[in-house]
């Protein structure tokens, strides 16, 4: 994902941004899309190869729980 | 004279008849009112409410009721912890008219301990969103030098600790809003276990990342104000019910026979790390080795991994939370807190339980690692505090601290100052521990005091004033 041109980056930003109902401010457009390609890079970094075994850590357990 | 006792000496000399609280808060206030204008450390003081506190907390002392180790001490919280019929703002130009009906849990604690509250703190909008010169208040700044940050979220905290204004004051540590501005004002900053202090009535900046603790002159500081604040809270759904220790009990017990583990190469490989920040580490792990320690470097994921899935939560969360204004009130943020939270519209599923799954793998790792050492030394902050003008742009900020990776797991973690550079600014080192072991973490923390003679050591007793503008 971290290979997008610019633009590329730009559009799928726009997009998401529709889909969320937001817009972004024109004052603030240009700094946010620029840093957006850092930010893509950082989430990159966490699609390596896990186990299908390897739970999230928001797994709970019932005992204690309150009812 | 008053302004400079220990939370521990003043109370020994209230409970001595030797000083009142009367004494010791109109100290405090006078010093605010001498330093404050330069340091923009509070939002709001609350002097009228403190002189009422201190004046029944001397009434109660005078008849022998003795409501703990705070009683009578004045303190300040950061002003995202709700606060009865006194506003509560977060900073933000959202929620300048907020008035709580309710205390947080920790104010609570603290008004029920006696303690004399000063007033409400700076902090970055939102516990994110600083520094920043387009927010209702300006930002804090650091008392060892102003044209530097103090560090944030918890900038107000850190600014009113190191100027001497108040010994301790609350901040929260969402990703190091303890330990950043901690060791940029050469404070104590102790980030308690996730679940140790409640995080009831604290505006969330991440629900499953926030920790609340104390920024102060001293460990033994901390050490009261952590046993004021710990415990478990049933409306807190990540509060846990386990004791609480005597957190002061094993503080002089030197570290000898302890195993320190360094992960070296979160901080070696980091390109921002300063050299100071790097010879003030290994002068550290040398001392530690000198009082008996075994002192040895270790491995851990990269640091990457860390920062990558501390973002990730911490953006996901805050969106959920900010969503709303997000959509209808966009320039009522500030720049820096719009920016950083907007990209949780683009955090697909696909990187959320990545995230998630990975924040398992990584406290696994620390965890295995604290089965072979009793604490972990490392970096906090990469670099002595920058300048403002270094950091207005929020992606300049980005990787000169290190501090995340322990909201990420939960572990406690300590920020101990250390040193001075020869510009006059303080480095600090860091410290993580087992789960629910923070009188371990004090007790390092308590030697390296010592042994780095930074316990003797001369602090700035005013504001540098040699400033130029704070921009560019």
């Amino acid at each position: 994902m971290s290979d997008l041109s610019p633009a590329m980056l730009e559009a799928e930003f726009q997009t998401f941004l529709a889909r969320a109902g937001m817009e972004l401010p024109a004052e603030r457009r240009d700094v946010i899309l620029t840093s957006y390609a850092d930010f893509r890079a950082q989430m990159d970094v966490m699609h390596m190869a896990l186990d299908a075994t390897q739970e999230p850590s928001n797994i709970f357990r019932m005992q204690g729980a309150a009812r | 004279m008053t302004a400079s006792l220990s939370i521990a000496e003043a109370g020994h000399n209230l409970r001595a008849g030797t000083v009142t609280s009367v004494a010791l808060t109109e100290a405090a206030l006078a010093r605010i009112a001498t330093h404050d204008p330069a340091l923009n450390a509070f939002v709001l003081h609350t002097s009228a409410r403190a002189l009422e506190d201190a004046h029944r907390a001397d009434a109660e002392i005078a008849q022998g009721v003795d409501r703990g180790p705070m009683h009578g001490i004045p303190h300040a919280l950061k002003d995202i912890y709700s606060t009865a019929g006194i506003r509560t703002t977060c900073h933000s130009k959202l929620r300048l008219d907020v008035v709580p009906e309710h205390d947080s849990a920790v104010a609570a604690k603290f008004a029920e301990g006696g303690a004399v509250l000063l007033g409400k703190l700076a902090t970055h909008e939102f516990a994110i969103g600083g520094p920043s010169f387009d927010l209702p208040f300006p930002p804090a700044r650091n008392p060892w030098n102003r044209e530097h940050i103090p560090g944030g979220s918890s900038s107000g905290s850190a600014a009113a600790v190191g100027s001497g204004m108040v010994r301790m004051a609350m901040g929260s540590d969402t990703g190091g809003s303890i330990r950043g501005p901690a060791g940029y004002c050469g404070l104590v900053g102790l980030k308690p276990t996730y679940g140790r202090v409640s995080r009831r009535g604290v505006f969330p900046l991440s629900f499953t990342l926030d920790h609340c603790g104390p920024l102060s002159v001293s460990i033994e500081d901390s050490a009261i104000a952590l046993q004021v604040i710990a415990g478990f809270d049933p409306l807190d759904a990540a509060s846990v019910d386990l004791p609480v220790p005597d957190y002061r009990a094993a503080l002089e017990a030197g570290v000898a026979g302890l195993r320190i583990g360094i992960p070296r190469a979160h901080f070696a490989a980091a390109q921002a790390a300063s050299p100071e920040v790097l010879a003030t580490i290994d002068r550290t792990a040398n001392l530690l080795r000198a009082a008996g320690a075994i002192v040895e470097d270790i491995v851990l994921p990269d640091y990457a991994l860390f920062a990558a899935v501390g973002r990730t939560i911490m953006i996901a969360e805050a969106f959920s939370i900010h969503e709303a204004d997000l959509r209808h009130r966009p320039m009522d943020f500030g720049a820096i807190a719009y920016q950083r939270f907007i990209y949780g519209a683009a955090i697909t599923s696909a990187d959320l339980m990545a995230a998630l799954r990975l924040r398992r793998v990584l406290t696994d790792a620390v965890d295995h690692a604290l089965q072979h050492y009793d604490a972990l030394l490392t970096a906090s902050t990469l670099v002595p505090a920058p300048r403002f003008g270094a950091v207005l742009d929020p992606r300049a900020v980005a990787g000169i601290i290190q501090t995340i990776q322990f909201n990420v797991t939960g572990h406690p973690a300590l920020c101990v100052p250390t040193d001075v550079t020869p510009d006059g600014l303080p480095l600090g080192v860091q410290l993580a521990g087992r789960a629910w072991d923070e009188a371990t973490l004090l007790r390092i923390g308590r030697a390296i005091e010592q042994l780095s003679g930074w316990e003797s050591r001369t602090r700035p007793d005013h504001v540098t004033t040699n400033t130029g503008p704070a921009r560019g």
